[in-house]
C-alpha cells in the first residue's frame, strides 16, 4: 500500500508555522510550546500512520479532526499567551484552560483506539436499547438530584467527579445515539417494523417517548442547545428512514404546541429573551446581547485575512474558550479561515455519510448515521448562533471547543466511525480477491 | 513586539494558503478513492468471460455486483472458497462450476440442493457449452454469460 502524506503534512505544517510564530512572542513559555508542537505532531502522524498502515478503516475523518483540534489548541495558546502578556489579574484564566485542552487532546487519542476496539471486540451493540436509554436517565438524574451535581450559571449539565467537572449532556449524546440507532436500525425501507402494539410499531412508540424525555429533561436542565441537536437528529432520522411525512410534521406540531404553551405558563422567558436578542442584539448591547454584539463584532474586525496569531484583544471576549471559539478564530485568522473550517466539517460529514452508505449491516449504518448528524447538527448550530443566524445557543462546537467532556466523546463518535468504516473495508477487499 | 507583529502579519495569509492546500489535498485524496473503487470494479470483468447480473430478488441482505469475472475453472456458491461467493440462502455451499476446455466454456452443476438453470431449463446433471448471450440461474439470481471479443 502506498503512504499518502500530502494532507497530513500539512497539518503537521500548519502546527509548526502556527507554534513558531508563538514562540518568538515577547515573554512567551518557549519550553511549553516547544513541548505542546512535539506532542501535537507526534501524536497526529503516529496515529495517521498506525491508522493506515493497519488499514484499520478510513482514515479521512481522522486527518479532519486532526486539523479541527490543532486549531483549537493554537487559537487557545494564542489568546493564552497574549493575556498573560497584557493583564495581570485575569477573571478567566486562558493559559491554563490551553494546557487543559492539550491533555484532553492526548485523552481524546487514547479513548479513539479504546473506543476502536471495544466497539469492534463486542458484538451485538444492537441488542442493549433498554441498557443505553437507563444509563442517559440515570445521567440526567446524576446531573439534577445526588451529591455530584454541580450546576454553573443556573444550567445543571455539571457533574463534579473528584477534580474534573464533566458536562453529563455530551455523555448522554453518546447513549442517544445508540439507543435511536437500536431502535432506528430495526426498520427496512420496504417492511417498517414487524411488530405492533395496537396499529403502532412498538419501536416508534419507544423512541418518541424517550426523544421528548430527554427533551422534558434538557428543558430542565437549562440545557437548550443539546435538546434543540437531539430533536433536529430526531427528526432526521424519521425523513432518513421513510416513516409516512406524517411522523415529522406531527412532532414538529408537537414541539410548536409545548414551547407555546411553556411560554403562556411563563416556564422558558430565558428562551424568549435569547430569540427578541437574537432578532435585534442592540435592545441590550452591554447585558443579554453582550456574547452575541461581541461575536460579531469579533467576526467583522477580523476582516478576509484576521489580525495576525496573538494580536487581537479576542481574550477580553466572554466565553471565548467554548462558545465564541469560531469567532476568535474568524477575528486573528480572518473569515477565509471561518471558511474553511465549515469546508472541513463538510468534508468530515461527507465521510460519514459515505461510511454509511457503504456498510451494509443495519446498526452500523444507523449508528454511523445518528452520530455524523449529531457532529454536523452541532457544528451548524453554534456557528449558526454565532454568525446570529439562529439564536444563540451555548454548545459546544466538536472537536473545536476547550473541554473536556466533549472532546472525550467527540473522540470515542470518532473511533467507533472509524470501527464501522473497516468493515466497509472487508466487503471491498472480497472484490479485490476477485 | 515590532517583529511578531510583522511577522504574525505575514504568516496569516501563510496559514490561510496551508490550510486551503489542506482541504484541496483531502478532497484530491477522497476523489482518489472514488477512482479507485471502480477500477477495481472494472478489474472483475477483466477476464476471458464474465457474468452479468440480468435479474435479482429485491434484497439487500448482501452485496451482488453487476458482473464477476470468468476464468478457466470457475466455481461458483455459497462458501467462500468459491471463485464467485454469492451469500445467497437459495444456493448451495459450492453450487456449479462454469471451465474452459478445448475453445469452449462448459457449465455444471455442482450437485447443488436447488438446482442450476440454462436459458430457463435445470440442467441437472449434464453438462452444457455455453455461449455469449446465454441466460445462467442460481438461486433466484440470473445472469447473462457473455465472452469477451477480444481474444
Amino acid at each position: 500500500m502506498k503512504f499518502r502524506f500530502g494532507a497530513v503534512s500539512m497539518v503537521l505544517l500548519f502546527n509548526i508555522i502556527c507554534f513558531g510564530l508563538l514562540y518568538f512572542y515577547p515573554g512567551a513559555d518557549t519550553r511549553e510550546l516547544i513541548m505542546a508542537v512535539g506532542i501535537i505532531c507526534a501524536l497526529i502522524l503516529g496515529t495517521y500512520i498506525i491508522v493506515y498502515a493497519f488499514n484499520l478503516g478510513d482514515p479521512y475523518p481522522f486527518l479532519t479532526v486532526a486539523m479541527l483540534s490543532s486549531m483549537s489548541i493554537i487559537m487557545l495558546y494564542s489568546v493564552g499567551i497574549k493575556q498573560m502578556a497584557e493583564i495581570e489579574n485575569p477573571s478567566v484564566s486562558l493559559m491554563p484552560i490551553a494546557k487543559a485542552q492539550l491533555k484532553w487532546f492526548i485523552c481524546g487519542i487514547g479513548v479513539f483506539f479504546a473506543s476502536y476496539a471495544i466497539y469492534r471486540l463486542i458484538k451485538g451493540w444492537e441488542k442493549f436499547t433498554y441498557f443505553y436509554m437507563g444509563m442517559a436517565l440515570m445521567l440526567y438524574l446524576i446531573s439534577l438530584i445526588g451529591p455530584l451535581k454541580s450546576p454553573v450559571q443556573g444550567v445543571h449539565n455539571w457533574v463534579k467527579l473528584g477534580p474534573v467537572k464533566l458536562q453529563v449532556s455530551e455523555f448522554i449524546k453518546l447513549c442517544y445515539c445508540f439507543a435511536m440507532a437500536s431502535l432506528f436500525c430495526r426498520k427496512t425501507k420496504l417492511t417498517g417494523f414487524k411488530e405492533k402494539l395496537y396499529g403502532i410499531a412498538r419501536e416508534d412508540v419507544v423512541s418518541t417517548v424517550f426523544v421528548y424525555m430527554c427533551l422534558g429533561f434538557f428543558i430542565l436542565q437549562r440545557e437548550l442547545g443539546t435538546a434543540l441537536l437531539f430533536f433536529f437528529v430526531y427528526l432526521a432520522l424519521m425523513m432518513l428512514y421513510d416513516v409516512p411525512f406524517v411522523m415529522p410534521l406531527g412532532n414538529i406540531a408537537a414541539v410548536a404546541l409545548g414551547v407555546l404553551l411553556l411560554y403562556s405558563m411563563g416556564k422558558i422567558d430565558y428562551v424568549m429573551s435569547r430569540v427578541e436578542i437574537w432578532r435585534d442584539p442592540g435592545i441590550d448591547p452591554a447585558g443579554a446581547g453582550y456574547q452575541i454584539t461581541k461575536s460579531l463584532e469579533a467576526i467583522c474586525s477580523g476582516g478576509y485575512f484576521g489580525t495576525g496569531l496573538g494580536l487581537s484583544p479576542a481574550y477580553t471576549f466572554p466565553v471565548i474558550e467554548s462558545d465564541m471559539i469560531f469567532s476568535a478564530i474568524c477575528y486573528e485568522m480572518g473569515i477565509f479561515m471561518g471558511f474553511a473550517i465549515i469546508m472541513i466539517y463538510f468534508i468530515l460529514s461527507y465521510r460519514g455519510f459515505k461510511i454509511a452508505i457503504e456498510v451494509s449491516e443495519p446498526f452500523d449504518k444507523a449508528l454511523a448515521l445518528t452520530m455524523i448528524i449529531s457532529i454536523a447538527g452541532q457544528a451548524f448550530i453554534i456557528i449558526g448562533g454565532v454568525t446570529k443566524m439562529i439564536p444563540l445557543t451555548g454548545i459546544t462546537m466538536p472537536f473545536v471547543s476547550a473541554g473536556g467532556s466533549s472532546m472525550i466523546v467527540c473522540f470515542a463518535m470518532l473511533g467507533i466511525l472509524t470501527a464501522i468504516s473497516h468493515k466497509k473495508d472487508k466487503s471491498k477487499l472480497q472484490v479485490d480477491k476477485m | 513586539m515590532g517583529v511578531f507583529e510583522l511577522a504574525s502579519k505575514i504568516v496569516k495569509y501563510i496559514l490561510i494558503g496551508i490550510v486551503y492546500l489542506f482541504i484541496l489535498r483531502v478532497v484530491k485524496m477522497v476523489y482518489l478513492d472514488i477512482s479507485d473503487t471502480k477500477r477495481a470494479r472494472r478489474v472483475i470483468t477483466d477476464g476471458m468471460a464474465y457474468l452479468k447480473l440480468s435479474s435479482r430478488r429485491r434484497s439487500k441482505e448482501y452485496k451482488l455486483y453487476d458482473s464477476y469475472a470468468v476464468r478457466e475453472n470457475t466455481t461458483i456458491g455459497r462458501s467462500r472458497k468459491n471463485d464467485i461467493c454469492i451469500p445467497d440462502p437459495f444456493l448451495s455451499a459450492s453450487h456449479a462450476r462454469i471451465y474452459f476446455a478445448d475453445g469452449e466454456f462448459y457449465l455444471e452443476d455442482l450437485g447443488s440442493t436447488n438446482g442450476t438453470l440454462y436459458n430457463g431449463k435445470y440442467i441437472g446433471n449434464y453438462t452444457v457449452t455455453l455461449k455469449s448471450g446465454d441466460k445462467v440461474g442460481f438461486g433466484n439470481i440470473t445472469f447473462t454469460f457473455i465472452e469477451t471479443d477480444d481474444e
